[in-house]
Order: structure tokens, then sequence, then C-alpha cells
């Protein structure tokens, strides 16, 4: 027991904090950053309720004039925007960073400095954000930013603090995708198969996804727009052939999708709460594990249901209306199986499931007004009226803030080791629940009597009066909520009882650690026999004679002077490696300041200030990515692959980082899809293409550069079975010839920009043309930076670090083979299909 | 007490809808007066019943389920535990909880079966108010641009161009051709007819159509910038006759009538700025940033559905039009306050 003790304390100094300042700026661990997440995102959201506070104020009675219209816009935009982008998604990142490895058994995330570097643009992007305020220029062009209200001809630089604000976040919720989808796919205990997962992490991993996708889509758009602010290229500029619409597609095929990349994970708590509270297993735990893969797939069809009244064809619409309608059976049966698991279980009511019945309460009704805006004629009558301000507060405060209070309640004993009051609980509850139904239920009534939305004030004779005032009073209702919730967490934190590891009977791993868990969770991984670990006879104990179990004894208190753990396989969990992780560092951070001086750049147009940036962004992330011979000194000397059979560098699929490559390519492809979206969207509407005066692309040319860019794919992908096949100098050869090929590509590219009668101003043409390929080099700069620092390990470094080169040289390949892929599709969209179509 | 709220929303919801009757409700979709709008209304109503009835059906179910005495498959029934699987089974574990009583039968009968039956109901109606909801076939066109903060109105047959107004004959569709000169509008009167956008890149078509004599007022329905809020418009549909004659009453340039006070108004105004950016038919004054005044003295309201057009209204928005619409395009007027009552009576004239 002794040397128990003695190699707790050991893991406890290899995982402790840092401390002290600016130690804590270098923080990477999961636990503390998943909880400056959750902390900075509720500051958020209280700014986001007094904003909305301040607006009711301003609606309570006709002809008010407590705030002007100019800062009722802002208001209504800095609401929406923050609790979207600031507050719903980061605070459900942040609990998943916290939760998500005690929950399958791991002792972190799969990319400890990545979780810092998002929450480091996470935090800068709110408050740049906010920043606007200081400088009078808060933006006041809606959550939703339509063009051509935001483009430079309408807004200012109110506009570019929106705009450069949330893609820091974006870059953030991407970085947390990424997080989430590889930590949940290689970090799970063994035995937690993906049929095993606990319905919050299944959650999670479809919603990874779709942050994927979606939020690399807003990324693009928001570039673009910025680009049409800061360069003037014409994407949305109806004059020089760009179009309107563009922005609305893309945003809202970003922006539907986000409902339920914050819905999702909601839906997730609840499954969680509500089977602890029936105290049994959830009923049809496939049928909502089917529910949640089909609303995450179905939600990427469902976007033109925010168009209804933009003219479109009525066929189309016919088509989105039935998409829409699907999603809803996938919520009726997530519904339906909380309550049969319900059934005469005769549960408590205490906070944690009060607010899974408020919930369900407030989302059926949300789902059912949801329904009726699907049907197209009733939605052209109350799109863009409080109706939907009402509708989509069902679902947003119903569905997802309810769930977050749920979730809070439910693990905070497990966060802070502290039970915290019923009854100031129960009193949130009832005054949240009330004042909501207060403030949102009038507000049909309103939409179908003639308000229409974000209007800062309405003329007496529409005779609103009175249910504004009600919704005022009821948002007073609300607000007291808060701050009744604020007071218990005070009390609860300074004076709350001491909390059990697991004080509500909880049947999932978290609830099998210490509370507050040590940042490490596990001292011995557990072993999963079933979906409810923790309700199954010793079920975390495997038989001490098995291999598991000897492994498992092999890795207790395992490994002690570097922070480390278990990789399992991705779908069956079985062990296969054992995987690094960071100690704190400020790389992250300085990342983070470089991105920030990058964008603060662009908004200040101090384009000197962007490069510095940029340029201080590429050392950091150089620094992060390429390994430390201090750390590859610590692995090579390693114990542990003698000790237990797993080793401590790995490549190919039993690799994080090669998962993580995985996750990048896919953020890659979601991006030109975009574009090459873009493209076609404003080709379908120009009257010629190219517009007249430019020529048709030069196919010869076009042909030639691009059949490098996949001859360089090709040499690449020859090179990595050159090094599998032990023959180094091939794969070094491989590696030059193919970066000689592809800096031929761009020599070509750069050849046709430079004989061109247009520039990327000229027309939409021009900018589709000068953009889509000029991301498309810099894509190919970024592979050369990968082959040339490949090229300098290759057959270099220890033998004992091969695996680590393999999966350098995999990611090489890997990414030359998506540019090639993309090079193809590029071509074939800028320089083929004007001569075919 | 939840499910009571519930009631008492739903009662509200109701008493509000029906016993409304007595307000003119000039903006509201739940008093219909074109064919359009009331099958929407029927729409909403067909919608309501069936929401109403899954709602309370599935709070009824959710009440039960929490309710109803203690009871689980255990009770006597040891057999039926919880995801026994492979897995478990081998090494000889297995969940010590009971499961429920339903199972996934309940669940695929009430979550899919039932709402995929209801919902197709729905899609099948849907579909059915798209068809009943072509565009008639009909020969009178109406034009209207969007523009930050109001309406321009454009009868391109009739050869009218007037502003924040359209006049339709009763009975009769008119097919409404919707344009933008800025950002993106959307045209909403709510007692006729659903909404559609104004863009600045194609030309949307929509109907507007009335069964009985009436004003019926639309707003922007889509964010347009700081002065959305106040962006109203008035449709009036008159008898045939009445509309003829304001038809020919609008073809004619305006007659102002001869007396002092209105020339010399007309002396004013072409003085000062407001020729800049309003057109005047038949004068010099032809702006066109601004609403077109040629019969401004037979509208009814001014500042884009704002205020009654009368004298005081007038001398009030000329004189400073940022206190009432704060942040519209037109400045203040810096003009002695007795012009300024000889400039209303001279637009006043203006019929």
């Amino acid at each position: 027991m002794s040397s128990d003790s003695s190699s707790e304390m050991r893991l406890q100094q290899t995982w402790a904090p840092a401390r002290g300042f600016p130690g804590v700026l270098a923080e990477v661990n999961n636990q503390i950053i998943g909880k400056r997440f959750m902390i900075t995102a509720f500051v958020f959201f209280m700014l986001g309720g007094v904003l909305a506070l301040l607006m009711r104020i301003q609606l309570a009675a006709s002809d008010n004039h407590f705030l002007g219209p100019q800062t009722y816009n802002e208001l209504f935009t800095m609401h929406g925007s923050t609790m979207m982008f600031l507050f719903a998604v980061p605070f459900l990142e942040g609990l998943a960073l916290y939760l998500l490895p005690m929950m399958i058994g791991a002792r972190d995330v799969a990319f400890p400095r990545l979780t810092a570097y998002g929450y480091w643009l996470y935090l800068f992007g709110g408050v740049l954000f906010y920043a606007s305020f200081l400088f009078g220029a808060v933006p006041d062009i809606g959550w939703f930013g339509y063009t051509p209200l935001s483009t430079s001809r309408f807004t200012g630089l109110s506009t570019d603090f929106w705009l450069l604000g949330l893609s820091l976040v974006e870059v953030a919720g991407l970085t947390a995708a990424i997080e989430i989808v590889v930590t949940i796919l290689k970090f799970r205990a063994p035995g937690m198969t993906i049929g095993r997962l606990p319905l919050f992490i299944l959650s999670l991993l479809v919603v990874g996804v779709m942050i994927l996708i979606a939020f690399t889509v807003l990324l693009t758009a928001t570039v673009l727009l910025e680009l049409d602010r800061a360069t003037n290229t014409a994407f949305f500029d109806v004059e020089r052939g760009g179009n309107n619409l563009l922005w609305q597609h893309l945003f809202w095929f970003f922006g539907h999708p986000e409902v339920y990349i914050m819905f999702l994970p909601a839906t997730g708590i609840i499954s969680m709460v509500i089977p602890v509270f029936a105290r049994r297993p959830v009923v049809g735990y496939v049928l909502i594990a089917a529910a949640i893969l089909v609303t995450g797939f179905v939600s990427f069809g469902l976007w033109v249901h925010h168009m209804f009244a933009a003219g479109l064809p009525a066929l189309s619409m016919t088509f989105f209306t039935a998409a829409s309608l699907m999603i809803a059976i996938a919520s009726g049966v997530q519904v339906f199986a909380w309550i049969a698991t319900l059934w005469g279980s005769r549960p408590e009511l205490k906070p944690p499931f009060l607010f899974a019945l408020g919930f369900m309460f407030l989302f059926v009704l949300g789902g059912l007004t949801g329904v009726m805006v699907a049907v197209v004629p009733f939605d052209q009558q109350v799109h863009d009226t409080y109706f939907i301000v009402a509708h989509f507060h069902y679902v947003l405060i119903g569905g997802v803030l309810f769930p977050i209070f749920s979730g809070v309640y439910y693990w905070l004993p497990k966060m802070t080791g502290r039970l915290f009051s019923d009854s100031l609980g129960r009193l949130n509850f009832w005054l949240t629940f009330i004042g909501f139904n207060l403030t949102f239920f009038p507000m049909h009534i309103m939409g179908f009597l003639g308000m229409p939305r974000r209007v800062y004030t309405y003329p007496r004779h529409l005779e609103l009066d009175g249910y504004n005032l009600l919704s005022t009073f009821g948002a007073g209702l609300m607000s007291i909520g808060a701050v009744v919730f604020l007071y218990d967490l005070v009390r609860g934190l300074t004076r709350g009882e001491a909390a059990s590891d697991n004080p509500w009977d909880g049947d999932s791993l978290e609830w099998s650690v210490s509370s507050p868990p040590p940042n490490f969770g596990f001292i011995r991984f557990p072993v999963v026999t079933g979906r409810h670990p923790l309700w199954q006879a010793d079920v975390t104990e495997a038989p001490d004679d098995s291999a598991l179990g000897r492994l498992r004894e092999a890795l207790a208190f395992e490994p002690q002077t570097w922070r480390g753990t278990m990789v399992t396989d991705a779908t069956d969990a079985t062990p296969q490696a054992i995987q690094y992780l960071a100690s704190p560092t400020f790389v992250p951070m300085w990342a983070a300041v470089g991105t920030l001086a990058a964008a603060v750049g662009v908004l200040a147009q101090a384009y000197i200030l962007s490069a510095a940036g940029l340029a201080v962004l590429i050392i950091s992330v150089f620094i992060w990515l390429l390994p430390r011979e201090s750390v590859m000194r610590r692995l090579r000397e390693s114990e542990l692959p003698a000790s237990t059979g797993l080793p401590v560098l790995s490549s190919g699929s039993v690799a994080t980082g090669w998962w993580g490559m995985v996750g990048f390519l896919t953020l890659l492809g979601s991006s030109f899809a975009a574009l090459i979206y873009s493209y076609f969207y404003i080709r379908l509407f120009s009257p010629q293409w190219p517009p007249s005066g430019s020529d048709l692309p030069n196919l010869p040319l076009g042909s030639a550069a691009y059949a490098c860019l996949v001859v360089a794919g090709v040499i690449h992908c020859w090179g990595m079975s050159r090094f599998r096949a032990a023959a180094e100098s091939s794969a070094r050869a491989a590696l030059v010839i193919g970066s000689a090929v592809a800096v031929g590509f761009l020599a070509l590219q750069g050849w046709d920009w430079s004989r061109q009668n247009f520039t990327h101003q000229s027309h939409a043409y021009g900018s589709l043309y000068f953009v889509i390929s000029g991301t498309l080099s810099l894509l190919v700069v970024l592979g050369l930076a990968f082959s040339l620092t490949c090229l300098k390990r290759i057959g270099r470094t220890d033998r004992r670090d091969l695996a680590n080169v393999t999966l350098h040289l995999e990611m090489t390949q890997m990414l030359w083979a998506t540019i090639s892929v993309i090079g193809v599709l590029v071509f074939l969209t800028l320089y083929a299909t004007p001569y075919l179509l | 007490m939840m499910r009571s709220t519930g009631y008492a929303l739903f009662g509200l919801v109701l008493w509000l809808s029906v016993s409304g009757c007595h307000r003119d409700h000039e903006q509201s979709m739940l008093h219909p007066a074109a064919e359009a709008s009331a099958h929407i209304a029927w729409l909403w109503w067909i919608l309501f019943g069936i929401c109403t009835a899954v709602f309370g059906s599935v709070m009824a179910l959710l009440w039960v389920a929490i309710r109803r005495p203690s009871l689980t498959s255990a009770d006597g029934d040891t057999a039926k535990v919880a995801n026994v699987d492979a897995a478990t089974v081998g090494s000889g574990r297995r969940d010590t909880r009971p499961l429920s009583p339903l199972g996934n039968g309940f669940v695929i009968a009430s979550g899919i079966v039932f709402p995929a039956i209801v919902l197709l109901g729905i899609l099948i109606l849907s579909v059915n108010s798209q068809f009943v909801l072509t565009p008639p076939e009909t020969t009178r066109t109406v034009r209207v641009v969007g523009h930050m903060w109001w309406w321009e109105v454009r009868y391109p047959d009739e050869q009218i161009v007037t502003a924040n107004e359209i006049y339709i004959p009763v009975g009769e569709p008119v097919r409404i051709e919707l344009t933008s000169a800025d950002v993106i509008h959307s045209l909403w009167v709510p007692n006729l007819q659903g909404k559609m956008d104004l863009l600045p890149d194609q030309t949307n078509v929509t109907w507007l159509q009335a069964d009985r004599p009436g004003r019926f007022r639309g707003i922007c329905a889509e964010y347009c910038g700081v002065q959305h809020a106040k962006m109203g418009l008035l449709v009036v549909a008159l008898p045939r006759d009445e509309y003829d004659e304001w038809i020919a009453q609008h073809q004619q340039p305006p007659i102002a009538e001869e007396i002092e006070l209105v020339s010399r108004g007309r002396e004013v105004f072409f003085a000062s700025t407001c020729h800049n950016c309003h057109a005047i038919e038949g004068t010099s004054a032809v702006g066109v940033r601004g609403p077109d005044l040629t019969h401004m003295g037979s509208r009814q309201t001014i500042g884009a559905g704002l205020l009654p057009n009368n004298r005081g209204n007038l001398i009030g928005w000329i004189s400073n039009p940022q206190a009432l619409k704060p942040g519209n395009l037109m400045p203040r007027t810096h003009v002695a306050p007795d012009d300024l009552h000889a400039l209303a009576a001279y637009l006043e004239s203006l019929k």
C-alpha cells in the first residue's frame, strides 16, 4: 500500500495543474480547460441575458423610447450571436471536454494542446466581439448577417468585429470537434464498444462530425464575406455578378445543423439523467442511437426551410418540408423512449430531473410549432414574426438550456465535490419554467397579430401592449431564476456538504472516480462489460488473472513521469497502445495570440500586424507539431512497452494523430465543397460565363498545372510504400521529386494568374477563380511544409522512433492524396466546366 | 402544476383568438380578407388542432409515466433484466437493475408509426395548400421596389408612381413584382397574403387580392437596417368603380389649389432642398432618393405608414424627421415656421 501511495503521489505530480502566473496560461488539462470553457460561456450567457432584458424593457410598451433603434438593433444582434456562438456551443463543448475522458475511462482528451488553443481562441474571439462596444462599432446586422446589409456598402467596422470575432470562435469549435471525435474513437476503456457508448458520448460523436462539416462551411462563408469587405472581391455584389442568396444558402447550411449541434448533446444529457432517476436502464438504446444519427444526417438537408419566403421554386420547398417532418420522427422516438424509461418508476423530483421534465414539456411544444412552420404556406405567414421567435426559444431554451441546467445540477457534485440545495434548485426551476412560458408563449400570438421580428418598437394601434408587457414580466422572473442559481452556486461552493463519489447512484464511469476527480481521472483504467457499467456487479474489475487484468495492473499509476493514457481500437475498444499527452505549455496560447493578431490586423486594416500574427502562429505550430527530443528520449526509454506489451509510439489508425489528420482533411473537404458550391451557384444565375471581356480558361496550361498536382500526389503515395518496404533512400527521393513537381504546379498556376485580363475584383467569376485556386495553392504550400519536415527525419532518427516517423510520413501522404483529389475537382470546376456547360 | 400552466396558456391562445373580434385587426393573419390568407388561417386552425391533441396526449402520457405506482418488470419476472449481451453473459455478469415494463415496441409504435401517420397527413396538407395557393391569372401588375425604409410602388401599365400605398380593386388578383434598390426587404400584408422577399438580385412575384373593401396594413418582415421597424405600408382595396376613379385621378398631373398659401409653399419647396430627393410630376422636381410626391395630398399616411397624413403631422415630419423615425435618410430641414406651414399646405394640395 505504501508503494501505492507513493506511486499515486508521483502520478499526481505529473498531472499537477500549472500554478501561479503565468503558469495558468500554460494549462492544457481537459478538466481545467473544460471548466474554463463552461465558466466563460456562463459569463457570456449572463451578458446575453442582460441584453435580452434590456430589449424586453424597450418592448414592454408600444412606441417606447427606452432604447433607440440603433441600440436595439445592436442588442438583438449581440444577443443572438452571443447565445448561439458564445454560450450554447462552447458550454456544451466545455462540458464535453470535462466529462468525456471520465465517462469513457481515459485520463485526458486526445490533443491537450489543441484544447488549450481552442479555449484561447474562444476567449479572444468573444472578447474581440464585445470589444466592439469600446469602439462604438457594435454589430447591427443580426446573428445571420444577411448580405447585402452586411457588405461594406451598408455597414462599417461593426460587421468586421462580428465576422472576425466569430471566425475565431468558429475555429475554436472546430478544434473542440476534432478533439471530441478522436477522443471518443481512441480513448475508450476496454470493452466500451461503440454499442455501449453512453448516449451523451454517442451524441457528442455525431455532433463532432457535424461541427466539422457545418462550422467549416460557415467559416468559408465568413471568409468570403470578409474578402468582399476587405479586398473588394465580388461574391455578394450583384453589380459584379455576385449573388446574395448564396450567403443565405451557405449560412443556413451551417445554421440549421447548428440547432441540432446544440440540441443533440442536450438530449444526450437527458438520456443520462432520466435512466438514473428512473433507476433502470434506458429503454430503446438502439432506437435512440439511430434517432441521433438520423437527426445528424437529415439536419444537413433542411436549410432551405429558413428561406421559404425568398422566392425559391415550389417543388424544392416541398422536399425540405418532407425532410423537416422526418426529423420530427427522430425527435419523437427519443421522447417516447424517455417516457417508456420512466413508466411507473416513481422518480424523485430533484433539480436535474425537474429540468429534464421541463425540457420535455417545452421541447415537445417547440417541436410541434416546428412541424407547423415546415408547412410552406403557413411559414410564409409566420416567417420572421414573433411566432418564430417563440418557436425557436421553445426549442433552444426548452431544448438546450433546460437540459444544460439538468446536466449542471446532475454533474456539479462531481465537478465540485459539493452538494447543492435541492430547494434552491427547485425554486430556480419554477422561476425559470414559469418565467419562460410567460415570456415566450404570448409571442406566438404577437406573431399572428402582425408583429415582425427585429423591430425596436411597434405602434399602439396593433394592440400588442398587453402581450408584450406580460412577456417582459416573464423575462424578469427568468432573470430572478438565474440569480437564484448563482446564489445556489456560491452557497454550495462555500458551504455545501461534501458530495459522495456517486450521489445520484449513477450508472456511468465518471461516478466511479472521486468527487471532485483528480486531474488524471483514473489510476487504473476501468473495464466495461455493458451499457451501464456501475450498475453491473463488480464491473470495473477485470479478473486479475485475465490478460486484461494483468494489463490493468501493469498500467496502474502508469505512465508515471509523463502524462499518458491508453489507446484502444476505434470500434471494439481493445487495447492498442499508450499515448503520450502534452504537459502544460505556452505554445497554444502563443498560437492563439498570433491568430488573434492576424484577425485584429484585418479589422484595423493594419496588414503588417496580420503578417506578424501569422508568423507567430506558424512558428508556434511548428514548435507544437515537431517532436521534441526531450519527449522522444523519455518515450524511447520507457519500460512500459516491455511491461505491458503496448507501444508508446504508434502509427496508422492506432495513433490519435492519424485520426486528427482525418478530421483536418474532412474540414478541408467541407471547405472546398462550399467553395465549389459557391462557384456553381453563382454561375447558375449568371447570364454569361465567363463574363464578357474575359476569355475562357486556358485548358492546356490548366491541364499541365493540375497534372503536376496529381503526379505529386502519386509520387508521395509511392514514397510511402517505399518507406514501408524499408527503402528509405527511395522514400527520400520520392519526397524530393514529389515536392519539386508540386512547386511546378505553383509556378504554372502563378503563370496562369499572371496572364488573366481580369482580377479578383473584376467580377464574381474573377473572385471565384482567384480565391479557389489561391486557396488550393496555399494548401500545396502546407503540403510542402509537411514533405520537407518529413525529409529531415527519414533515415536520420533513432530506430526506436520509427513509428513516429511513419506517422509523420503517413500524414504527409494523406494530405497529398487529399490535395490531389481536391485538385482534380478544382480543375474540373475552374478549367473544364466553362467549356462543357 | 406544469400541466395546469400548459392548459392555462393554451386556454389563453384560444380565448384571445376567439374573443379578439371587436378590434380593427388591420395587420392580423387570423382575420383574413382574401382567399389566400383565409386558406392559411384555415390551415393554422387544423395544425393547431392536430398539434394540441398530440401535445396533450404526450404530456398526459408523461404525467402517467411519473405518477403511476411503482412498476417494474422485475416484480415476479426475474428473467427480464437489462442488457445482458454476449460479453456480459460470458463473464457471468449482468445488470442489477430491473427493466421498464415498456420496451422497444412501445417506442416504435408511439415514436415512429404514430408520428409518421400524423406527419404524412401534414405533408399532404402542405403540398395541397401549395397547389391551392398558386398565383391566379391576372392582367394587373404592380411593381414594388423596396428602399431603406419605404416602398416605391409603380403601376407600369397605368404609368403611376406612388409610395407606401398599394391600391387594388376588390375581388381581382393583382400580380405584385418585387425587387429591391438596396438590401433585402420582405412584403407582408398578413390579412391578405403570406410574405415574399424583395431581393436586389432578382424579381420575385406574389399576388394580392382582397375579398372585401378595406384598409390593410403591411410591414417589412426582413431585417433591413436601422428603421426596419418603421417600414410600413397600406393596401387599400376599393370597389371597382372607386378604384378606376383613383387610377384616373393619379394619371393626371396633380392639381394644386391656387391659393396664396399654396403658391408660397411651392416657392419654399423649390427654394429649399426638397426637390433634390423628391419628384413631383410636371415640375422640375425629379429627385429619386425619396418617395415620389406627385399626389402627396391624397396619401393616407406619411413616413411609410408611420403617421396619418394631416397638416400637423406633415409639419412635424418635415421640421424634424429624425425625431419621428431616427436614422431615416431625410435630414432635418431648416425652414421658418411660417414657410413650413405653407410647405405643408402645398403638399396637402397635391391631389
